[in-house]
Protein backbone atom coordinates (compact mmCIF):
# COMPACT_ATOMS: atom_id res chain seq x y z
CA UNK A 1 0.00 0.00 0.00
CA UNK A 2 2.82 2.29 0.93
CA UNK A 3 4.60 1.51 -2.29
CA UNK A 4 1.40 2.17 -4.28
CA UNK A 5 0.94 5.59 -2.67
CA UNK A 6 4.57 6.47 -3.34
CA UNK A 7 4.16 5.47 -7.00
CA UNK A 8 1.04 7.63 -7.37
CA UNK A 9 2.87 10.54 -5.77
CA UNK A 10 5.76 10.19 -8.29
CA UNK A 11 3.27 10.02 -11.16
CA UNK A 12 1.51 13.22 -10.01
CA UNK A 13 4.86 14.96 -9.66
CA UNK A 14 5.95 13.82 -13.13
CA UNK A 15 2.67 14.99 -14.67
CA UNK A 16 3.09 18.39 -13.04
CA UNK A 17 6.69 18.76 -14.35
CA UNK A 18 5.62 17.73 -17.86
CA UNK A 19 2.85 20.35 -17.75
CA UNK A 20 5.28 23.06 -16.67
CA UNK A 21 7.80 22.05 -19.33
CA UNK A 22 5.09 22.08 -22.01
CA UNK A 23 4.05 25.60 -21.03
CA UNK A 24 7.63 26.84 -21.06
CA UNK A 25 8.42 25.24 -24.42
CA UNK A 26 5.22 26.65 -25.96
CA UNK A 27 6.32 30.10 -24.88
CA UNK A 28 9.81 29.62 -26.28
CA UNK A 29 8.59 28.41 -29.67
CA UNK A 30 6.00 31.17 -29.86
CA UNK A 31 8.78 33.71 -29.25
CA UNK A 32 11.00 32.15 -31.89
CA UNK A 33 8.19 32.13 -34.43
CA UNK A 34 7.44 35.78 -33.78
CA UNK A 35 11.11 36.69 -34.15
CA UNK A 36 11.53 34.83 -37.44
CA UNK A 37 8.37 36.44 -38.88
CA UNK A 38 9.64 39.92 -38.24
CA UNK A 39 12.73 39.10 -40.33
CA UNK A 40 10.57 38.61 -43.43
CA UNK A 41 8.96 41.99 -43.34
CA UNK A 42 9.38 43.40 -46.84
CA UNK A 43 9.13 46.78 -48.38
CA UNK A 44 6.49 47.10 -51.03
CA UNK A 45 7.96 46.07 -54.37
CA UNK A 46 6.80 46.10 -57.92
CA UNK A 47 6.52 42.61 -59.33
CA UNK A 48 7.35 42.28 -62.98
CA UNK A 49 6.69 45.92 -63.67
CA UNK A 50 9.24 48.39 -64.92
CA UNK A 51 11.10 50.19 -62.17
CA UNK A 52 10.06 53.75 -61.76
CA UNK A 53 6.57 53.12 -63.00
CA UNK A 54 5.16 52.21 -59.59
CA UNK A 55 3.60 55.29 -58.10
CA UNK A 56 1.22 53.89 -55.49
CA UNK A 57 2.92 52.00 -52.67
CA UNK A 58 1.30 48.66 -51.99
CA UNK A 59 0.67 47.30 -48.54
CA UNK A 60 3.16 44.67 -47.40
CA UNK A 61 2.23 41.28 -48.81
CA UNK A 62 0.02 42.77 -51.50
CA UNK A 63 1.22 42.40 -55.08
CA UNK A 64 0.69 45.70 -56.86
CA UNK A 65 -1.27 45.63 -60.07
CA UNK A 66 0.93 46.18 -63.11
CA UNK A 67 0.68 49.74 -64.34
CA UNK A 68 -0.63 50.50 -67.77
CA UNK A 69 2.25 50.64 -70.22
CA UNK A 70 2.59 52.56 -73.44
CA UNK A 71 2.24 50.33 -76.47
CA UNK A 72 5.03 49.89 -78.94
CA UNK A 73 4.66 52.77 -81.31
CA UNK A 74 5.68 53.75 -84.79
CA UNK A 75 8.32 56.34 -85.59
CA UNK A 76 8.54 59.55 -83.61
CA UNK A 77 11.03 61.69 -81.82
CA UNK A 78 10.90 59.81 -78.54
CA UNK A 79 10.04 56.33 -77.40
CA UNK A 80 6.38 56.17 -76.55
CA UNK A 81 5.32 58.91 -78.93
CA UNK A 82 2.99 57.92 -81.65
CA UNK A 83 3.63 60.08 -84.67
CA UNK A 84 4.37 57.61 -87.43
CA UNK A 85 7.17 58.52 -89.78
CA UNK A 86 7.53 55.36 -91.81
CA UNK A 87 10.73 54.73 -93.73
CA UNK A 88 10.86 55.81 -97.34
CA UNK A 89 12.59 54.22 -100.25
CA UNK A 90 16.04 55.70 -100.88
CA UNK A 91 18.43 55.78 -103.80
CA UNK A 92 21.29 57.14 -101.71
CA UNK A 93 24.30 55.01 -100.82
CA UNK A 94 23.53 53.35 -97.48
CA UNK A 95 25.46 54.29 -94.35
CA UNK A 96 24.47 51.18 -92.40
CA UNK A 97 23.04 47.70 -92.86
CA UNK A 98 20.19 46.41 -90.73
CA UNK A 99 19.95 42.66 -90.55
CA UNK A 100 19.99 39.80 -88.12
CA UNK A 101 22.79 39.94 -85.58
CA UNK B 1 27.53 63.43 -99.92
CA UNK B 2 28.03 60.47 -97.60
CA UNK B 3 28.02 61.53 -93.93
CA UNK B 4 31.28 60.97 -92.06
CA UNK B 5 31.29 57.71 -90.12
CA UNK B 6 33.44 55.17 -88.37
CA UNK B 7 32.97 51.51 -87.45
CA UNK B 8 34.64 49.23 -84.93
CA UNK B 9 34.00 45.84 -83.34
CA UNK B 10 32.00 45.85 -80.09
CA UNK B 11 29.68 43.56 -78.11
CA UNK B 12 30.47 40.68 -80.44
CA UNK B 13 29.24 42.64 -83.42
CA UNK B 14 29.97 45.87 -85.32
CA UNK B 15 29.33 49.38 -84.03
CA UNK B 16 28.90 52.25 -86.48
CA UNK B 17 28.40 55.94 -85.82
CA UNK B 18 27.58 58.53 -88.52
CA UNK B 19 27.24 62.26 -87.94
CA UNK B 20 26.16 65.20 -90.06
CA UNK B 21 29.09 67.30 -88.82
CA UNK B 22 32.56 65.87 -89.47
CA UNK B 23 33.99 67.85 -86.56
CA UNK B 24 31.80 65.87 -84.16
CA UNK B 25 32.89 62.40 -85.28
CA UNK B 26 35.79 61.92 -82.90
CA UNK B 27 33.79 62.87 -79.82
CA UNK B 28 30.83 60.84 -81.10
CA UNK B 29 33.00 57.73 -81.26
CA UNK B 30 34.30 58.39 -77.75
CA UNK B 31 30.75 58.70 -76.40
CA UNK B 32 29.71 55.48 -78.12
CA UNK B 33 32.73 53.59 -76.81
CA UNK B 34 32.01 54.73 -73.24
CA UNK B 35 28.39 53.68 -73.56
CA UNK B 36 29.32 50.27 -74.94
CA UNK B 37 31.85 49.70 -72.17
CA UNK B 38 29.19 50.56 -69.58
CA UNK B 39 26.57 48.31 -71.14
CA UNK B 40 29.02 45.42 -71.47
CA UNK B 41 30.19 45.70 -67.86
CA UNK B 42 26.60 45.87 -66.63
CA UNK B 43 24.64 43.58 -68.92
CA UNK B 44 26.89 40.87 -70.36
CA UNK B 45 25.69 37.33 -69.61
CA UNK B 46 29.08 35.96 -70.64
CA UNK B 47 31.36 38.04 -68.43
CA UNK B 48 31.69 36.52 -64.97
CA UNK B 49 32.55 39.97 -63.58
CA UNK B 50 29.50 41.71 -65.01
CA UNK B 51 26.75 43.04 -62.79
CA UNK B 52 24.24 40.82 -64.58
CA UNK B 53 26.28 37.71 -63.78
CA UNK B 54 26.30 38.77 -60.13
CA UNK B 55 22.54 39.30 -60.19
CA UNK B 56 21.91 35.93 -61.87
CA UNK B 57 24.13 34.18 -59.32
CA UNK B 58 22.06 35.61 -56.47
CA UNK B 59 18.61 34.68 -57.71
CA UNK B 60 16.17 34.47 -54.85
CA UNK B 61 17.62 37.47 -53.00
CA UNK B 62 17.21 41.18 -53.58
CA UNK B 63 20.37 42.61 -55.13
CA UNK B 64 21.22 46.29 -55.29
CA UNK B 65 22.48 47.17 -58.76
CA UNK B 66 23.95 50.13 -60.63
CA UNK B 67 22.02 52.61 -62.73
CA UNK B 68 22.92 51.15 -66.11
CA UNK B 69 21.81 47.61 -65.26
CA UNK B 70 18.75 48.95 -63.48
CA UNK B 71 17.66 50.90 -66.56
CA UNK B 72 18.38 47.87 -68.75
CA UNK B 73 16.24 45.62 -66.55
CA UNK B 74 13.50 48.24 -66.50
CA UNK B 75 13.51 48.46 -70.28
CA UNK B 76 13.53 44.66 -70.63
CA UNK B 77 10.53 44.32 -68.32
CA UNK B 78 8.65 47.04 -70.19
CA UNK B 79 9.37 45.25 -73.47
CA UNK B 80 8.14 41.98 -71.95
CA UNK B 81 4.95 43.70 -70.86
CA UNK B 82 4.16 45.38 -74.17
CA UNK B 83 4.93 42.20 -76.13
CA UNK B 84 2.82 40.04 -73.83
CA UNK B 85 5.92 38.10 -72.86
CA UNK B 86 7.00 37.26 -76.42
CA UNK B 87 10.31 38.96 -75.59
CA UNK B 88 11.07 37.90 -72.01
CA UNK B 89 14.36 38.63 -70.21
CA UNK B 90 13.95 35.57 -67.96
CA UNK B 91 14.85 33.44 -70.96
CA UNK B 92 18.49 33.44 -69.75
CA UNK B 93 18.43 29.95 -68.28
CA UNK B 94 16.64 28.61 -71.36
CA UNK B 95 19.40 30.02 -73.59
CA UNK B 96 22.12 28.53 -71.40
CA UNK B 97 20.50 25.10 -71.33
CA UNK B 98 19.99 25.25 -75.10
CA UNK B 99 23.76 25.53 -75.42
CA UNK B 100 24.17 29.31 -75.86
CA UNK B 101 26.24 29.58 -72.71
CA UNK B 102 29.17 31.64 -73.93
CA UNK B 103 29.97 34.41 -76.36
CA UNK B 104 28.77 33.29 -79.77
CA UNK B 105 32.27 33.36 -81.26
CA UNK B 106 33.26 30.66 -78.79
CA UNK B 107 30.48 28.25 -79.72
CA UNK B 108 32.04 25.50 -81.75
CA UNK B 109 30.36 23.65 -84.61
CA UNK B 110 29.06 20.34 -83.30
CA UNK B 111 29.19 21.59 -79.70
CA UNK B 112 28.88 18.43 -77.61
CA UNK B 113 26.38 19.69 -75.04
CA UNK B 114 22.97 18.07 -75.43
CA UNK B 115 20.48 20.94 -75.40
CA UNK B 116 17.64 21.04 -72.94
CA UNK B 117 14.54 23.11 -73.48
CA UNK B 118 12.85 24.76 -70.53
CA UNK B 119 10.35 27.62 -70.68
CA UNK B 120 11.38 30.99 -69.28
CA UNK B 121 10.54 31.64 -65.64
CA UNK B 122 8.26 34.51 -66.64
CA UNK B 123 9.03 38.20 -66.37
CA UNK B 124 6.13 38.82 -63.96
CA UNK B 125 8.05 37.05 -61.19
CA UNK B 126 10.90 39.57 -61.22
CA UNK B 127 10.62 41.95 -58.27
CA UNK B 128 12.04 45.45 -58.45
CA UNK B 129 12.29 48.10 -55.80
CA UNK B 130 12.68 51.53 -57.39
CA UNK B 131 13.56 53.21 -54.10
CA UNK B 132 16.31 50.82 -53.11
CA UNK B 133 17.25 50.11 -56.76
CA UNK B 134 17.17 46.39 -56.09
CA UNK B 135 16.08 43.50 -58.25
CA UNK B 136 15.08 40.07 -56.98
CA UNK B 137 14.91 37.21 -59.45
CA UNK B 138 12.87 34.14 -58.59
CA UNK B 139 15.09 31.25 -57.43
CA UNK B 140 16.69 29.53 -60.41
CA UNK B 141 15.88 32.33 -62.84
CA UNK B 142 18.53 33.96 -65.04
CA UNK B 143 18.13 37.14 -67.05
CA UNK B 144 19.35 37.62 -70.60
CA UNK B 145 19.24 41.20 -71.85
CA UNK B 146 20.46 40.42 -75.35
CA UNK B 147 17.12 41.34 -76.90
CA UNK B 148 17.11 44.87 -75.51
CA UNK B 149 20.47 46.05 -74.12
CA UNK B 150 22.13 46.59 -77.48
CA UNK B 151 19.16 48.58 -78.78
CA UNK B 152 19.09 50.57 -75.55
CA UNK B 153 22.77 51.38 -75.96
CA UNK B 154 22.06 52.61 -79.50
CA UNK B 155 19.22 54.85 -78.30
CA UNK B 156 21.17 56.21 -75.35
CA UNK B 157 24.36 56.95 -77.22
CA UNK B 158 22.55 58.53 -80.21
CA UNK B 159 20.65 60.83 -77.87
CA UNK B 160 23.78 61.78 -75.95
CA UNK B 161 25.81 62.46 -79.07
CA UNK B 162 23.05 64.58 -80.60
CA UNK B 163 22.62 66.47 -77.35
CA UNK B 164 26.27 67.24 -76.88
CA UNK B 165 27.23 67.94 -80.48
CA UNK B 166 24.04 69.50 -81.77
CA UNK B 167 24.30 67.58 -85.04
CA UNK B 168 22.39 64.68 -86.52
CA UNK B 169 23.62 61.19 -85.63
CA UNK B 170 23.02 57.57 -86.53
CA UNK B 171 24.25 54.75 -84.31
CA UNK B 172 24.11 51.16 -85.51
CA UNK B 173 24.96 48.27 -83.21
CA UNK B 174 24.84 45.06 -85.18
CA UNK B 175 22.08 46.44 -87.37
CA UNK B 176 20.03 47.88 -84.50
CA UNK B 177 19.83 51.50 -85.63
CA UNK B 178 18.97 54.62 -83.62
CA UNK B 179 18.97 58.14 -85.02
CA UNK B 180 18.77 61.46 -83.17
CA UNK B 181 19.15 65.15 -83.88
CA UNK B 182 18.45 66.71 -87.25
CA UNK B 183 18.80 64.07 -89.95
CA UNK B 184 20.25 64.72 -93.41
CA UNK B 185 17.68 66.21 -95.81
CA UNK B 186 16.73 62.83 -97.28
CA UNK B 187 17.09 60.91 -94.04
CA UNK B 188 19.59 58.22 -93.10
CA UNK B 189 19.79 55.55 -95.85
CA UNK B 190 19.95 52.00 -94.49
CA UNK B 191 20.21 48.77 -96.43
CA UNK B 192 18.05 45.85 -95.29
CA UNK B 193 19.65 42.39 -95.38
CA UNK B 194 19.45 39.02 -93.67
CA UNK B 195 22.80 39.64 -91.98
CA UNK B 196 23.90 42.99 -90.56
CA UNK B 197 27.46 42.09 -91.57
CA UNK B 198 26.52 42.17 -95.26
CA UNK B 199 28.43 44.78 -97.29
CA UNK B 200 26.92 48.23 -97.67
CA UNK B 201 26.84 47.84 -101.42
CA UNK B 202 25.30 44.34 -101.35
CA UNK B 203 21.81 43.29 -102.41
CA UNK B 204 18.70 44.35 -100.56
CA UNK B 205 16.41 47.37 -100.49
CA UNK B 206 17.56 50.73 -99.12
CA UNK B 207 15.19 52.78 -96.99
CA UNK B 208 15.77 55.98 -95.09
CA UNK B 209 14.54 57.10 -91.70
CA UNK B 210 14.70 60.52 -90.07
CA UNK B 211 13.83 59.74 -86.48
CA UNK B 212 13.40 56.89 -84.02
CA UNK B 213 14.91 53.52 -84.76
CA UNK B 214 15.00 50.60 -87.10
CA UNK B 215 15.95 47.03 -86.22
CA UNK B 216 16.00 43.57 -87.73
CA UNK B 217 15.74 40.15 -86.15
CA UNK B 218 16.21 36.90 -87.94
CA UNK B 219 17.02 33.26 -87.81
CA UNK B 220 19.66 33.30 -90.55
CA UNK B 221 22.43 34.32 -88.16
CA UNK B 222 23.63 33.09 -84.76
CA UNK B 223 22.84 29.49 -85.52
CA UNK B 224 24.68 26.61 -83.90
CA UNK B 225 24.52 22.87 -83.51
CA UNK B 226 24.30 21.26 -80.10
CA UNK B 227 23.81 17.55 -79.50
CA UNK B 228 23.18 17.07 -83.21
CA UNK B 229 20.38 19.65 -83.25
CA UNK B 230 20.39 22.84 -85.37
CA UNK B 231 19.45 25.83 -83.22
CA UNK B 232 19.07 29.60 -83.51
CA UNK B 233 19.20 32.30 -80.88
CA UNK B 234 15.62 33.56 -80.84
CA UNK B 235 13.91 31.33 -78.31
CA UNK B 236 10.19 31.19 -77.73
CA UNK B 237 9.97 31.98 -73.99
CA UNK B 238 6.84 29.84 -73.73
CA UNK B 239 8.71 26.67 -74.72
CA UNK B 240 12.41 27.47 -74.35
CA UNK B 241 12.92 26.17 -77.89
CA UNK B 242 14.13 28.14 -80.90
CA UNK B 243 11.07 29.89 -82.27
CA UNK B 244 9.35 27.89 -84.99
CA UNK B 245 8.69 30.69 -87.41
CA UNK B 246 8.01 31.21 -91.11
CA UNK B 247 10.15 34.38 -91.06
CA UNK B 248 13.81 34.49 -91.95
CA UNK B 249 14.20 38.21 -91.26
CA UNK B 250 11.83 40.81 -89.84
CA UNK B 251 12.67 44.54 -89.96
CA UNK B 252 10.63 47.12 -88.05
CA UNK B 253 10.71 50.93 -87.81
CA UNK B 254 9.52 52.44 -84.54
CA UNK B 255 9.79 55.40 -82.21
CA UNK B 256 13.03 54.05 -80.77
CA UNK B 257 15.55 51.34 -81.51
CA UNK B 258 14.40 49.47 -78.39
CA UNK B 259 10.81 49.39 -79.63
CA UNK B 260 11.87 48.44 -83.15
CA UNK B 261 14.01 45.58 -81.87
CA UNK B 262 11.35 44.40 -79.44
CA UNK B 263 8.77 44.33 -82.20
CA UNK B 264 10.99 42.57 -84.73
CA UNK B 265 11.94 39.89 -82.20
CA UNK B 266 8.33 39.47 -81.08
CA UNK B 267 7.28 39.11 -84.71
CA UNK B 268 9.75 36.26 -85.26
CA UNK B 269 8.42 34.47 -82.17
CA UNK B 270 4.79 35.14 -83.08
CA UNK B 271 5.09 33.55 -86.53
CA UNK B 272 2.08 33.67 -88.86
CA UNK B 273 0.22 36.18 -86.70
CA UNK B 274 3.07 38.71 -86.84
CA UNK B 275 1.78 40.92 -89.70
CA UNK B 276 -1.53 41.50 -87.94
CA UNK B 277 0.20 42.08 -84.61
CA UNK B 278 2.52 44.68 -86.15
CA UNK B 279 -0.29 46.38 -88.08
CA UNK B 280 -2.42 46.66 -84.94
CA UNK B 281 0.41 48.62 -83.35
CA UNK B 282 1.01 50.86 -86.36
CA UNK B 283 4.53 49.59 -86.88
CA UNK B 284 5.90 49.72 -90.43
CA UNK B 285 7.63 46.42 -91.08
CA UNK B 286 9.15 44.19 -93.72
CA UNK B 287 8.96 40.43 -93.20
CA UNK B 288 10.92 37.99 -95.34
CA UNK B 289 9.79 34.38 -95.25
CA UNK B 290 12.04 31.33 -95.37
CA UNK B 291 11.11 30.99 -99.03
CA UNK B 292 12.10 34.61 -99.76
CA UNK B 293 8.64 36.10 -100.19
CA UNK B 294 8.30 39.59 -98.74
CA UNK B 295 5.39 40.97 -96.74
CA UNK B 296 5.05 44.71 -96.06
CA UNK B 297 3.11 46.07 -93.09
CA UNK B 298 1.67 49.56 -92.61
CA UNK B 299 3.52 52.09 -94.72
CA UNK B 300 6.71 50.22 -95.39
CA UNK B 301 7.76 51.37 -98.89
CA UNK B 302 7.27 49.04 -101.80
CA UNK B 303 10.45 47.79 -103.42
CA UNK B 304 11.46 48.23 -106.98
CA UNK B 305 11.53 44.96 -108.91
CA UNK B 306 15.02 43.48 -109.05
Amino acid sequence: MHARNAGLQRLRSLTKRVGIATTVLTGIFAGLAAASNSGHHRRPTATGSPPGSTTTPARAGQIPAPPSLPPLSGGGDEAGQSSPTPPVQSQAPPVAVSGGS
Amino acid sequence: MTPPSCSFPALGTTATVCVTDAAALSEARAVLERELDAIDAACSRFRPDSELSRLNARAGRPVRIGETLYESVAVALRVAAVTDGLVDPTVGRSLRLAGYDRSFELLRPGWGVRPQFLPAHGWQAVEVDPEERTVRLPPGAELDLGATAKALAADRSAAEIAGSSGCGVLVSLGGDVAVAGTAPRDGWPIRIADDHAAPLEGPGPVVSISSGGLASSGTAVRRWRAGGVELHHILDPRTGRPAATPWRTVTVAAASCVDANAASTAAVVLGDRAPGWLAARGLPARLVSETGSVTHVCEWPLEAAA
